[in-house]
């Protein structure tokens, strides 16, 4: 009897003087939806940006209709995120949780001299979620958190949704902290965040009202050699790589029209896959990378197309075929000149060849640039619709 | 010295007091000595009379030994021709009155008439006895056995001369009638509910098990209550270990009075500090006679509509007749729903108070915003208001369940709109925590058993104490533990976890799913092993073969 008292008394003691380690009543949370890093003016190594999320402003938003920002942004800078971040505790009263963290936003500047310990930051740190996106802007990553995106009330959100939104065109790679670290973590492989610029005018304080002013748009992608920014892929060159990684769901290709060659087409892409298949033929690397695509007709000027013709529909794959390839090219070829694997063929190969892999691994800085790459592309339209003919004023 | 005699003394005083010896000193005001034996020694000094050849002197000894009851009823007579004294014992407002009318017709008149009282004086009993056409005629030859019955409501035939008395059955005091059970409500089924009245108890299962194998076996508890207590089961069925132990228990309980079956239940109870019941217990006929049909035991206890089952197993009580009496998804849907409803109504606090203070990243963002809103200015941690709210909910219960039916609405009303609307608007609470809190009490009260709802209730507050400590770690290590005693719980023998823990795969037909009838052709693989078919199997509903269908062409004419 004594001894069962003893337990209870130990286990009841047990919840009360562990202090509640770790706990944070909600409220006395600030709650981190983008956390932008720039390379800092002077002395000190970074800039740290945060977007914190202030929960009134969410509610008084929802009844009185209308989207008024919801954010706060603050800036500090230190030796290195963690420094900064701490430093920042000056600024914020609560405590910074990043459990919500959405976009990591690299400032050109920084992303140039390495953003291993930015990485190592989110990997490390038991809050944020791994699969933060990674953008790096040309410019600084301040002026992309402290400008306003007018569709979304939390900003930080609002640019992940641009992201995943170009994501699914095609136009940009989403890639998160995850992709980036896995993609590091290989030994040939180059990681890509996404790009991201700032365009448009700066904000007139006379048209404040009508126009936004400039604004943050997702475009291209960045190379990475290792944690160093090495270059930029234009949307096309983007398309190119999507296309090798299999990763393209959704976009348009826009082909001459078969009737009228001064006329475009749009074609929508509904289905694509790739394959990449290396071969070691007599010492030599050949990476054959095959990519099917099937597609609906998205937009046809009216010009007397014949889509129901026998023909036109082979002249239109055969069309479309080749506009995927000179983006597979032009991808690879800007790839070979940056000498940045981006697309894993060091990958594809080891996984092959896993005996003969060491060989060529140490020399593939030298053996990228110059590597036989083949493209075979198959592209089909699959469904051309109800409407034959387009619409021709007097017919 | 002194002290120590002082000290003796009160010891002595502490034991418990022999009556005195007081030999007819005083009288009361009836005229019968005052006596100052107590109770232990009245029953035992009543077990030990017998009933004497004296008419005069047995009746002395009764109302000296009742105390002259104001419902005792004596009438004195004169029997037959040779003029025997006679007399008819019975209590008030516990026998038919038209039976004792009877009675008393035959033992004054009619012994007269016809002449049975005999020859000798003696024979009047034996040719009485002869003549009653009553129901149940039993003899009493001591003060004991005759008490006994006519505190059942039988009625005592005495006649002078002879050491024996008759007792005839003459039960028929009032009691309530069968009504449907308000704790224990279906949509389908019947309506019928126990009643206080043993007799009429045990008459609701034998109409529905009409089988000579259902046996019903009684005994007496309390010493002085000495309540009728019976179990009924069906022979052949019901495993004799279990059988044995359930007489053994009841057989063990020595207690003054047994008012409600509650204190049956505490007595054989296999685990007295778990919070789960191993006892069912329900108001329905038909859930009791499903048992039985299973090889349980119901046991049965005067004076209370509460009938106790067992062995019991943890599904059972969330089990609801509408599962068996709806088609078969419908009765998986509603268990399914009753089981998560179950989870919810011990966890969802705990898990909420532990998510929003430790763990915040597993709630989708928008809820979180909103929940960091409406918790701003909130004076309490989550930990203070979950406590204060459930706290809330339990007095509103408990106030429900006290109050008056008339009233009953309107303390709902106060209680669930303006308390909480007010709590909100005065910011003292967060609608978060008033929405979990209505969330669980709705929860809750999707138990069909109360005894299952009422462990849920406790063990609801233990998890949010581990949860507002521990977090998710605390919530497992609850979970953990409620889990670890539940599969060491046993039913008079019978794994209470079972068929879960241990697994048996043929009673998951009826356990989270509900297979339909026609698949439940065994019985429960712990309990129905001694004769584990129970019907036919495959009896499902199929086309007739091929020969005696209607030829293709003549359909749908």
């Amino acid at each position: 009897m004594k001894k069962a008292v003893l337990v209870i008394l130990l286990l009841g003691s047990m919840l009360l003087v562990t202090g509640c380690w770790s706990w944070v009543e909600i409220e006395n949370r600030a709650i981190v939806s983008a956390l932008g890093v720039d390379k800092a003016a002077e002395g000190e190594r970074l800039e740290v940006t945060v977007q914190i999320i202030k929960p009134g402003e969410i509610q008084s938003g929802a009844q009185g209709g209308g989207i008024s920002p919801a954010v706060a942004v603050y800036s500090d800078s230190g030796y290195d995120l963690a420094d900064a971040l701490r430093n920042l505790g000056r600024q914020v009263g609560r405590k910074l949780t990043f459990s919500k963290l959405t976009v990591l936003v690299i400032g050109e500047g920084i992303a140039g001299e390495g953003t291993g310990s930015i990485m190592d930051f989110i990997f490390r740190h038991y809050e944020p979620d791994l699969r933060v996106k990674v953008i790096v802007v040309r410019g600084r990553a301040k002026e992309v958190l402290e400008t306003e995106i007018p569709t979304d009330k939390v900003w930080g959100l609002g640019l992940d949704k641009l992201v995943e939104a170009t994501r699914l065109h095609a136009r940009a790679p989403a890639v998160s902290v995850l992709d980036f670290l896995k993609a590091v973590s290989s030994k040939t492989t180059s990681p890509v965040a996404t790009g991201m610029e700032m365009a448009g005018e700066k904000k007139k304080p006379a048209e404040e009202e009508v126009a936004p002013g400039k604004k943050p748009v997702v475009t291209g992608t960045a190379v990475f050699k290792d944690y160093k920014l090495t270059g930029w892929l234009d949307e096309t060159e983007t398309r190119g790589l999507l296309w090798i990684k299999g990763e393209v769901e959704g976009g348009v290709i826009v082909i001459p029209s078969p009737g009228n060659q001064s006329r475009l087409m749009a074609l929508e892409i509904t289905y694509a896959r790739s394959k990449i298949e290396p071969q070691i033929k007599d010492g030599r690397i050949i990476v054959t990378v095959k990519i099917s695509e099937e597609g609906n007709i998205g937009e046809v000027e009216p010009d007397n197309v014949e889509i129901d013709k026998p023909g036109t529909l082979e002249i239109i794959e055969a069309r479309k075929k080749k506009v995927i390839e000179k983006e597979v090219l032009a991808a690879i070829a800007r790839a070979q000149e940056l000498n940045a694997d981006v697309f894993g063929f060091g990958e594809a190969v080891r996984r092959k060849y896993p005996r003969k892999w060491p060989q060529y691994e140490k020399k593939w800085e030298e053996l990228f640039p110059l590597l036989d790459i083949r493209v075979e592309v198959e592209a089909k339209i699959r469904r051309v619709g109800l409407i034959k003919k387009p619409i021709i004023p007097g017919s | 010295m002194k002290p120590l005699s002082i000290i003796l003394n009160k010891l002595l005083s502490l034991l418990p007091r022999k009556s005195k010896k007081n030999n007819g000193e005083k009288k009361d005001k009836k005229g019968l000595a005052v006596d100052y034996r107590d109770i232990s020694q009245r029953e035992a000094d009543f077990k030990k009379t017998p009933l004497g050849a004296s008419l005069e002197n047995n009746i002395r000894i009764l109302e000296e030994l009742t105390g002259g009851s104001f419902d005792l009823n004596i009438k004195r007579s004169l029997s037959g021709p040779k003029e025997v004294d006679s007399a008819v014992v019975y209590f008030d407002g516990m026998v038919e009155k038209v039976a004792v009318e009877e009675l008393l017709r035959i033992v004054k008149i009619d012994t007269f008439k016809t002449g049975i009282g005999g020859v000798k004086k003696n024979e009047i009993y034996e040719t009485v006895k002869r003549r009653l056409i009553t129901k149940d005629l039993k003899e009493a030859e001591d003060l004991e056995s005759l008490y006994e019955g006519i505190s059942l409501g039988d009625t005592a035939l005495l006649f002078d001369g002879t050491a024996k008395a008759i007792l005839c059955e003459t039960k028929g005091w009032d009691y309530r009638s069968i009504m449907e059970p308000e704790a224990e409500t279906t949509i389908r089924g019947p309506r019928e509910g126990f009643i206080e009245n043993i007799r009429v108890n045990t008459s609701l299962i034998r109409r529905r098990i009409r089988s000579p194998n259902l046996w019903i076996e009684s005994i007496n508890i309390g010493s002085l209550s000495k309540t009728e207590v019976a179990y009924a089961y069906i022979k052949g069925l019901a495993g004799e270990e279990i059988l044995e132990e359930v007489r053994s228990r009841l057989e063990r309980i020595d207690i003054d009075s047994v008012l409600e079956s509650g204190v049956i239940e505490e007595f054989i109870h296999d685990a007295p500090y778990s919070l789960f019941p191993t006892i069912f217990r329900t108001e329905r006929p038909d859930i009791i006679a499903s048992g039985i049909l299973e090889g349980r035991v119901a046991i049965f206890t005067s004076g209370t509509p509460i009938v106790l089952m067992v062995p019991a197993d943890f599904a059972m009580f969330l089990h609801a007749p509408d599962d068996y009496n709806e088609l078969f998804p419908i009765g998986t849907f509603i268990r399914i729903l009753r089981l998560a409803a179950f989870l919810f109504s011990i966890f969802l606090p705990g898990l909420y108070v532990s998510v929003i203070n430790f763990h915040p990243e597993l709630i989708p963002t928008s809820l979180l915003l909103t929940i960091q809103t409406t918790r701003e200015g909130v004076p309490f941690p989550v930990l203070g208001e979950i406590l204060l709210m459930e706290l809330a909910f339990e007095f509103l219960r408990e106030a429900g369940l006290r109050l008056p039916k008339a009233i009953g609405p309107a303390i709902s009303i106060v209680g669930a709109l303006i308390l909480g609307e007010a709590a909100i608007r005065a910011g003292i609470v967060s609608p978060g925590v008033v929405i979990i809190v209505a969330f669980t009490a709705i929860a809750s009260f999707t138990a069909p058993t109360f005894s299952i709802a009422i462990s849920a209730r406790i063990l609801r507050f233990f998890m949010i104490i581990l949860g507002g400590a521990f977090g998710l770690l605390g919530i497992q290590l609850g979970f953990l533990l409620m889990l670890i005693n539940l599969v060491s719980l046993r039913s008079f023998g019978y794994p209470y976890m079972a068929p879960y823990g241990p697994f048996i795969l043929q009673d998951m037909k009826d356990n989270i799913i509900r297979a339909p009838w026609w698949l439940q052709g065994l019985r429960p693989k712990l309990l129905g092993f001694r004769e584990p078919r129970r019907q036919r199997p495959s009896q499902q509903a199929r086309p007739r073969k091929s020969s005696q269908s209607p030829k293709k062409g003549t359909e749908g004419r």
